[in-house]
């Protein structure tokens, strides 16, 4: 079959060098019938997926249905075998369209639009998620591998839940099958039929970067769907206890993981292309990664409190429901262009199907935690409980829906004030869903609120006088890690929640009042400093609280020597620090006037010291942990790595006493030594309080100095290859004389587009710090070069950290040694394993490396932005670029023509002696509030940051009130059934022994793996 | 992979009502049925044989043939031949799916016996829970972090809680223990193991251990495969000779282990085993020990 086909592609050998040879051909279309209809089989492929999956999907729930039945495993065993037919299926479809790019099959819009004869072949295979339709295939695939990995490691284990789990997993593949078969299908043809040649990826897309970030964000953000599966799996079958977290744990930091990689790799991207000096500038699709991260993170420490005490059963689903909700909302937001921001596709239809898909899950899960409401609150669960949860929840849903109805109805159309001629049809209709959107989403966190009151109410009625399962959870003291755990996640949520108001709230305010704003990243610099370090100050304290209580000698035990270190760090800090240029505190423009302003500006101003002295605290409690593991292994000679391991150093035998651990514990030290990796990459963030920027302009030969280091103008200088001119400008960096390097920022024009030069950023990596230039104009004539410098103190330990990160993750997913193997074997196993996990971390460490020596890394930026001296920093930092195609970029970072011209116009006006807040209210009243860099904080506006405050803050309020309930006992079981067990255990005391030895041993033999 | 043994009773449970419905059986037909089971079990292991081949083969030739294709031609045919062997593989695995679905491929045997019905174990769940508590306790302890008094008394309110759950656990079990016990008896008497084990001393115990098994898998089958002293009661590991306790000797043990065998996860379970020795009248097995039998076998896989 395939050879026959191949003739017209024959000269098509999809080799780089043969890339110019393509269009002499001057074939457009293939000649041969056969592949006349190859676009339409693509298309046919995307719907018998859609009919694979749904075949798979009812066998599923017929095993579901029948599971007490023999025909229940029959059926079980078919929707094994239809799941892995369904990833065959969709693996055909990506090879197809994989094949299709090869064979530059440009009568297919999608391959058209995303690539060209020139391009290389691996670029051509990344084009395969370069654009929207593409890349929800790519999603597909993915989840489609996770499917298989997934039945496949389920095996023979877990009967009970797998059906569920492969009805669900079929479920998001028909979903996202229906999204490409209507909305986005990267099989259409294009009307006006095949081109010449294809308008190709955009050379700025053609990075190193750009190939590997989004995969592995993917990664992550698909790898969520596997845990809701279980969890779905958990509510249906109503086996709640640890067996469907024990069962999904290692894909659940599968999906972490990548999902913290993917994060990262996005900074790297954005640090190393879009030559603005940062790595996160807090876009909504950085923040829609950012978010599932939040709450997958949440899940994992939760997780172990249920494990231990049985407690957040719904909290667990909930949290996993959310995540999985998360990805799909911030797949959303990046494919819908609901928010604009810098990666945005094109819009599309795409959205609405999303919205739908959304309502359908929540829906789902709402009537699913619901139906299990008795069991998640541990009553002993009776079919009138189970319809009195279900009716109270739905009851108060709709009954708010109806109110709301009503209340718009007489309200009347306050907000419709937008005319549909000014806005055009299109516009219009993204406008209202845009409002229908945010009023769902408010809707549903009042509903939210007010159905689990009203559920509360009803049980607390309900269970008067029914009798509870006597085993009901309780929390016995503030000070244990348990309580520690919940204020994580509490943490944790708030930020989230934080994050989620301000990215949304160019939606809401547009929607519910009618005002455009943008929410720049000075705002969320101001704010989240506050939270984060929080959050990373509870992280520390977690782990010194052991289980159940703990006691006030124990607690100065395990506080006292962390807290020393901090204590002479903090003093060292503030007495040295001025003096080797990392002063302890670093005041910065506030962004409110105001007391609010000042005082957040106060907080953000000790940030510096505050932040470096959790980190040491950080690193003191981890280091304290490790010391008592190997002091203790020491003591009691169960200290069993190889003595040849240490001769190689320290690290491969550390390594092979983490991964021999028993699982338990490897777990958690491997925690530890993830602990490890974010006190590194806060300490890279603290970093960013001493930034240092410099424009100056140089002519050949020049000097200037920054900070310890001296930077050399040499002269411009011009390269040319068959795609681009480039332009360097060499620059010789010295310290005290002693030379450093030589660092070559570039201007690049592209043939295919001349008009806007990029930048190629040039770096000088240091531990200390990086020195980051940009050139942005070098005169032809004079030679006279302009240049922006950045030096980025502590940046490296960011990306360290991600390694560090990896590592820790790698120990704690690491299989498990089992008693029964072998010493050799073990040792082998486990030296295997070290060098494993060391490639792992150099291929990682190493990646980087290719982006350097490719030659078309390039930046977004097309233009470079020259600040001329604080002042005008401080203006441009508040405005946005109105140009109206530039995003939500900033006056001080935008490099398009007409922010060029703003800036003139504003320079003037400094220059004519008028203040920052003149110029600010000028141009806010010229173009609307939308152009002020954040919201004004003023009247509605406040609502971005009250808002999640309030709920924070209600959420502190509710911890509380659960606590209470956890630690008052309840007077239904205590009394009784304790004094009972006391009788019992009396009368059987003679047995008491055979039951201790019975106990050690099923300690001994409890492995979790 | 599969040897032809296990194949029949797999068969033979299936055919086993229909051939009840016949009127009366004669010689026969009996004899016919048996021919046709044979030949039914032989397809049926060649189907698994073949299932097994497509399964390798498949892959192999597929990426074999396409790196051949990609080398002498270019990467875009390559591409096409890995598409078409995995829609080969496609068809194939839907045509197992369909033929199990509707049961004209058998299922594996460990499958055949496995139950997805297996009951929510809110006690053994609670239990799993202390232990892992308890456990926690117990490293942090030995790291350090806890000091003597303080791990003392925790461990000892997780301690009796965990007993008291065991005692619960015991007692709700009770009842059932005839029952096993019963089973186990029949077992041996059908697998002609006469010399009746149980009525070793530690019997209860065993019995009881083995209806924990139920309970709570990975811990139980410790506690299971253990071998009981006939003079002193003692838990001996399932290979000692002499018992650790009073160091007399543990005769039945060192010699045959039959001790071990109800216990041990594949064996076959009694109703299994019944149509295996006598293929027709063996109907009188009532459902309810069928079901604890098999929850015995599930519990394990």
């Amino acid at each position: 079959m395939a050879p026959d086909g191949l003739s017209p592609h024959k000269s098509e050998t999809g080799s780089p060098s043969h890339a110019g040879a393509g269009a002499p051909d001057g074939r457009g279309i293939p000649e041969v019938n056969m592949w006349q209809s190859f676009p339409l089989f693509g298309s046919s492929l995307l719907l018998i997926i859609m009919i694979a999956a749904s075949y798979t999907f009812a066998v599923a729930v017929s095993a579901h249905v029948f599971a007490a039945e023999k025909r229940g495993v029959r059926a079980l065993q078919s929707a094994r075998f239809g799941a892995y037919g369904t990833v065959a299926i969709i693996a055909v479809t990506v090879l197809c369209l994989a094949y299709a790019f090869v064979s530059h099959d440009f009568r297919m819009r999608y391959v058209a639009h995303y690539s060209d004869r020139g391009m290389p072949t691996i670029f051509l295979l990344t084009a395969l998620w370069g654009g929207q339709d593409g890349s929800l295939l790519w999603w597909l695939f993915l989840l489609s591998l996770y499917i298989g990995a997934c039945v496949f490691t389920l095996g023979k284990k877990h009967l009970e839940l797998q059906p569920t789990i492969i009805a669900t997993l079929m479920g998001v593949v028909i979903f996202f099958c229906v999204l490409m078969a209507f909305a986005a299908n990267p099989f259409s043809t294009s009307v006006a039929g095949a081109r010449m040649d294809g308008e190709g990826l955009n050379p700025l897309l053609q990075n190193f970067y750009m190939i590997i970030h989004p995969p592995s964000l993917y990664v992550g953000f698909v790898g969520c769907t596997i845990p809701f599966a279980f969890a779905v799996a958990a509510l249906v079958t109503g086996r709640l206890g640890d067996e469907w977290i024990k069962a999904c744990r290692k894909y659940t930091l599968f999906a972490w993981l990548f999902l913290g990689i993917g994060n990262t790799l996005g900074m790297l991207w954005a640090y190393e292309e879009l030559g603005w000096g940062g790595y996160w500038a807090w876009d909504p699709v950085e923040n829609a990664a950012f978010m599932p991260f939040l709450t997958i993170s949440a899940f994992v420490h939760s997780v172990m409190i249920q494990e231990r005490r049985g407690l957040l059963k719904v909290w667990n689903v909930v949290l996993i429901c959310l995540t999985f909700f998360m990805t799909i909302f911030g797949t959303f937001l990046t494919r819908s262009g609901a928010i604009a921001s810098v990666h945005s596709f094109a819009q599309s239809s795409i959205g609405t199907y999303f919205v739908w898909f959304l309502v359908l899950v929540a829906a789902f899960c709402f009537t699913l935690v619901l139906f299990r409401w008795p069991e998640l609150r541990n009553l002993t669960p009776s079919p009138t409980l189970r319809y009195a949860a279900m009716l109270t929840g739905w009851l108060v849903l709709l009954l708010l829906a109806g109110a709301y109805f009503v209340a718009s109805k007489v309200g009347g159309p306050a907000m419709t004030v937008v005319p549909g001629d000014v806005m055009g049809p299109e516009a219009l209709s993204a406008y209202n869903a845009k409002r229908t959107l945010i009023k769902v989403g408010v809707f549903s966190l009042l509903a939210g609120g007010a159905v689990y009151a009203a559920l509360e109410l009803v049980y607390r009625r309900m269970t008067l006088r029914l009798k509870l399962i006597s085993t009901r959870p309780r929390m016995e003291s503030l000070w244990s890690r348990e309580f520690t755990f919940m204020l994580n996640n509490w943490g944790l949520l708030g930020f989230l929640l934080f994050v989620l108001a301000a990215t949304t709230f160019p939606m809401v305010s547009e929607a519910l009042w009618n005002e455009k704003v943008t929410v720049g990243p000075p705002y969320y610099n101001a704010w989240v400093q506050p939270l984060g370090l929080l959050i990373f100050f509870l992280m520390g304290i977690g782990t010194l609280f052991g289980w159940k209580k703990t006691s006030r000698e124990l607690l100065i035990k395990n506080f006292l020597r962390p807290v020393a270190v901090t204590g002479v760090y903090v003093v060292l800090h503030l007495v040295f620090g001025r003096s080797l240029g990392y002063p302890a505190v670093v005041w910065s423009e506030p962004i409110y006037a105001g007391l609010l302003g000042k005082s957040l500006a106060a907080f953000n101003a000790v940030t510096p010291v505050l932040g470096l002295s959790l980190c040491v605290f950080n690193t003191a409690v981890i280091v304290q942990e490790f010391a008592w593991l190997f002091l203790s292994r020491s003591r009691a000679g169960t200290e069993s790595t190889p003595r040849v391991l240490y001769y190689f150093g320290l690290l491969p035998g550390f390594i092979y006493t983490m991964l021999t651990l028993p699982p338990t514990s490897r777990r958690r030290y491997g925690g530890y030594i993830v602990h490890l990796g974010i006190v590194l990459m806060f300490f890279g963030f603290t970093g960013k309080s001493w930034t240092l920027d410099k424009e100056t302009s140089l002519s050949p030969g020049q000097t200037v100095q920054v900070e310890h280091l001296t930077l050399e103008y040499r002269g411009p200088r011009m390269e040319v290859d068959t795609e681009k001119r480039m332009v360097f400008a060499d620059i010789r960096v010295t310290e005290k004389g002693k030379e450093l390097g030589v660092l070559h920022p570039a201007k690049f024009i592209y043939k295919k587009m001349p008009e806007s030069p990029t930048t190629e950023v040039a770096m000088l990596h240091q531990v200390r710090s990086d020195l980051y230039v940009v050139v942005g104009t070098i005169n032809p004539q004079t030679k006279l070069a302009s240049l922006q410098i950045h030096v980025n103190p502590l940046v490296s330990f960011i990306w360290l950290g991600c390694l560090i990160l990896i590592a820790g993750s790698v120990v704690c997913m690491f299989p498990e040694f089992r008693e029964e193997e072998s010493r050799v074997w073990r040792v082998a196993r486990g030296t295997a394993a070290v060098t494993a996990s060391i490639v792992l971390g150099i291929v990682l460490a190493l990646m980087p490396a290719p982006a350097f020596a490719q030659g078309t890394s390039s930046s977004l930026h097309s233009g470079t932005v020259k600040i001329e001296n604080e002042k005008e920093k401080e203006v441009f930092g508040a405005l946005r670029c109105m140009c109206g195609t530039c995003a939500r970029d900033l006056l001080s970072t935008c490099g398009c023509g007409e922010a060029d011209e703003t800036r003139a116009r504003l320079r003037e006006k400094l220059a004519a002696g008028a203040t920052k807040d003149q110029i600010v209210a000028e141009y806010a009243a010229e173009y609307g509030s939308e152009s002020l860099a954040i919201p004004p904080n003023t009247g509605a506006m406040r609502a971005i940051y009250l808002a999640p405050l309030a709920v924070i803050g209600g959420g502190a309020v509710g911890l509380g009130f659960m606590l209470r309930r956890w630690r008052t006992p309840d007077q239904h079981q205590l009394g009784a059934p304790v004094a009972a067990n006391a009788v019992k255990a009396d009368a059987k005391s003679p047995k008491n022994d055979s039951y201790d030895a019975r106990l050690d041993e099923e300690l001994r033999g409890l492995d979790d793996a | 992979m599969t040897p032809e043994t296990p194949e029949k009773p797999a068969s033979a449970g299936d055919r086993a009502p229909k051939r009840k419905k016949a009127p009366k059986p004669s010689k026969e037909h009996l004899a016919q049925a048996a021919i046709a089971e044979e030949a039914a079990a032989r397809a049926a292991v060649e189907e698994r044989k073949l299932a097994v081949g497509a399964a390798i083969a498949i892959p192999l030739t597929t990426v074999f043939a396409a790196s051949v294709v990609g080398l002498a031609l270019s990467l875009g045919p390559a591409i096409l031949v890995l598409a078409a062997g995995t829609l080969l593989g496609t068809i194939a695995l839907f045509w197992g799916s369909l033929r199990t679905l509707t049961g004209d491929a058998p299922l594996s045997e460990d499958l055949e016996h496995a139950s997805m019905a297996s009951p929510i174990d809110a006690l053994a769940d609670r239990k799993r829970m202390l232990l892992r508590a308890l456990k926690d306790l117990e490293s942090e302890h030995a790291v350090g972090k806890i000091d003597a008094r303080d791990y003392a008394s925790l461990a000892s309110t997780f301690r009796e809680e965990i007993k008291t759950l065991m005692r619960e656990m015991d007692d709700s079990l009770e009842p059932h223990l005839p029952e096993a016990e019963r089973l186990v008896t029949k077992h041996f008497a059908k697998i002609g193991l006469t010399g009746d084990p149980f009525r070793a001393p530690g019997r209860v115990d065993q019995a009881k251990d083995e209806a924990l098994a139920r309970d709570d898998a990975a811990p139980a089958s410790i506690t299971t495969s253990r071998v009981a002293c006939p003079a002193c009661e003692a838990s001996n590991e399932p290979d000692a000779r002499f018992c650790k306790s009073c160091g007399g000797p543990l005769a039945a043990a060192g010699a045959e282990g039959p001790l071990e065998d109800p216990a041990a996860p594949p064996a076959p379970a009694p109703d299994e085993v019944a149509s295996k020795a006598t293929p027709a009248p063996a109907e009188t097995t009532p459902p309810a020990p069928a079901e604890a039998a098999s929850e015995e076998g599930s519990s394990d896989v």
